[in-house]
């Protein structure tokens, strides 16, 4: 009996010792060969991982090396861009921990550093850069704590314009230190957005909430197309600022869509559950809790999943 | 749609869109490239394929003659009219007197019609009183499906000079035609 207990030990054993020998050489490997790096910065976790687009060649979740870090979150009365920096450097430590370097990365990046707007064109066709100054305008008009130290990203949907900008200091912080260690930026994407394009079919006319801990995104999809899109922040109830937000916008624009697909990226049980939204049920709202399994197998779905066991 | 949308902070519009054009040129040319190569290859496919069936003709007729030598006169005699006699049963009849009816005026009467089987020929002698309708007759068996090459072999106009003016009226004009017939195989 001693004897049999004994092998298998030494064959579970075995086992383990040659899947972590086959996972460090799998990670070597990945680290060589100039794969992309996926990270994902919120404003208290990171979370990092190497591209497994081998994933079907290597075919285990073992071999991926996403790592996951929390930093102490900055309450939001700070400013921003130092919750940026925090997060930025979390992500340097994570890379020097990997030794990462002289590769590539796409980054997606929580929109609680970013000021989303979306327009409507009724106008003639704007040239580019006629567009860029008619947006720069309106940010000044309508975030006017940007201090005209802002970078624009911004693209076009049938007659729409769908804007996102950040602090330009924040994003050059962010650029040099990945530069510094010879890692070029492919992508730096926001999180909601990247979120809403893995949903893929699944949201046709809805609105869709992007939780984290203190902050949310509120985004009206329309056949496709984004219509609105707005950011809440608030340390006391989030629940109540989002159920304002979505009648006051109703009423405002008579907007009869009375869905909200709330999609929740970190799972702290103790701000997330809070979310109160009595006075939506009331009005006859419909909500739809959505979880990672809804989103489209990828990359930033395993660095979100990452992260919400980080609290589990 | 959403899945489209390019908001990027690592990239301003202008670089995307540079990438773009690149990235469409650079596909652009790689398609060019790949149909050259398919017609460079298909071009030289032919060639061979041709190269090849010239040469098996070629090597057909050779064993041809070879078995011909093979045999004493008489029996060289009777392969010969054996031939003839099966390349007379391969001529197509039915189809070339359709092919001729099909092109045929009224105005047109057909004297005869002389196969050439050796060639996939024939001779067609007709008369008309116009040459107008012996043109639209060539270039309406030209049309005909079944006939490869139509030439105007011979004409002959009424000598003017020998007849009275009624004759000449009377006298009409005539022609030979010569025509190919497609294979049907």
């Amino acid at each position: 009996m001693t004897t049999m207990n004994t092998s298998y030990e030494s064959q579970t054993l075995s086992k383990s010792y040659f899947k972590e020998k086959w996972c460090s050489l799998v990670l070597e490997f990945k680290k060589r060969s100039r794969l992309p790096v996926q990270a994902l910065l919120t404003h208290n976790y990171v979370a990092l991982g190497v591209n497994t687009s081998f994933s079907s060649f290597f075919s285990s979740t073992d071999t991926s090396i996403t790592t996951a870090q929390t930093f102490a979150p900055i309450g939001l009365k700070a400013p921003m861009s130092d919750s940026l920096f925090k997060a930025v450097d979390a992500l340097k430590q994570c890379l020097d921990t990997q030794k990462i370097r002289n590769s590539k990365i796409n980054l997606f990046i929580s929109d609680c550093w970013s000021y989303p707007l979306v327009i409507s064109l009724k106008q003639t066709q704007l040239s580019d850069a006629e567009t860029q100054v008619m947006l720069l305008g309106l940010y000044k008009k309508q975030y006017p704590e940007l201090f005209n130290e802002f970078e624009l990203s911004w693209d076009t949907q049938g007659t729409q314009i769908v804007c996102l900008a950040a602090f330009k200091k924040d994003l050059d912080y962010l650029k040099s230190e990945l530069t510094v260690r010879g890692i070029s930026t492919l992508s730096i994407k926001p999180l909601s957005l990247e979120i809403l394009a893995k949903l893929g079919v699944k949201v046709k006319s809805s609105w869709i909430a992007v939780v984290e801990e203190m902050q949310l995104s509120l985004i009206r999809v329309e056949n496709g197309l984004i219509w609105e899109w707005t950011t809440l922040s608030s340390e006391s109830d989030l629940g109540q600022a989002l159920s304002l937000n979505l009648i006051r916008y109703s009423s405002r624009s008579k907007d009869v869509c009375k869905s909200l697909m709330v999609f929740t990226v970190s799972s702290n049980p103790t701000k997330i559950s809070n979310l109160s939204m009595e006075t939506l049920i009331a009005a006859d709202w419909r909500i739809t809790d959505l979880s990672i399994n809804e989103l489209q197998k990828g990359e930033m779905g395993r660095l979100i999943e990452s992260i919400q066991k980080l609290k589990k | 749609m959403i899945q489209s949308l390019e908001i990027n902070f690592s990239l301003t519009r202008a670089e995307r869109k540079s990438r773009q054009n690149k990235s469409l040129i650079v596909i652009a040319v790689l398609l060019t490239l790949q149909i050259c190569i398919c017609a460079i290859r298909f071009q030289y496919f032919d060639n061979i394929k041709a190269n090849l069936l010239t040469a098996q003709a070629e090597l057909v007729s050779k064993r041809a003659q070879q078995s011909l030598q093979q045999l004493n006169p008489e029996q060289a005699k009777m392969a010969l009219s054996i031939n003839k006699m099966f390349s007379r049963i391969s001529i197509p009849w039915e189809s070339l007197m359709g092919a001729i009816e099909g092109a045929r005026s009224p105005s047109i009467l057909i004297e005869g019609v002389l196969p050439h089987p050796e060639d996939g020929s024939a001779t067609i002698s007709l008369t008309s009183q116009k040459f107008e309708d012996i043109s639209e007759f060539t270039q309406s068996l030209e049309n005909q499906s079944n006939i490869k090459k139509v030439t105007l072999v011979s004409e002959s106009l009424p000598q003017q000079n020998s007849q009275s003016p009624a004759q000449a009226q009377s006298n009409s004009l005539k022609a030979v035609i010569s025509v190919q017939w497609a294979s049907t195989k």
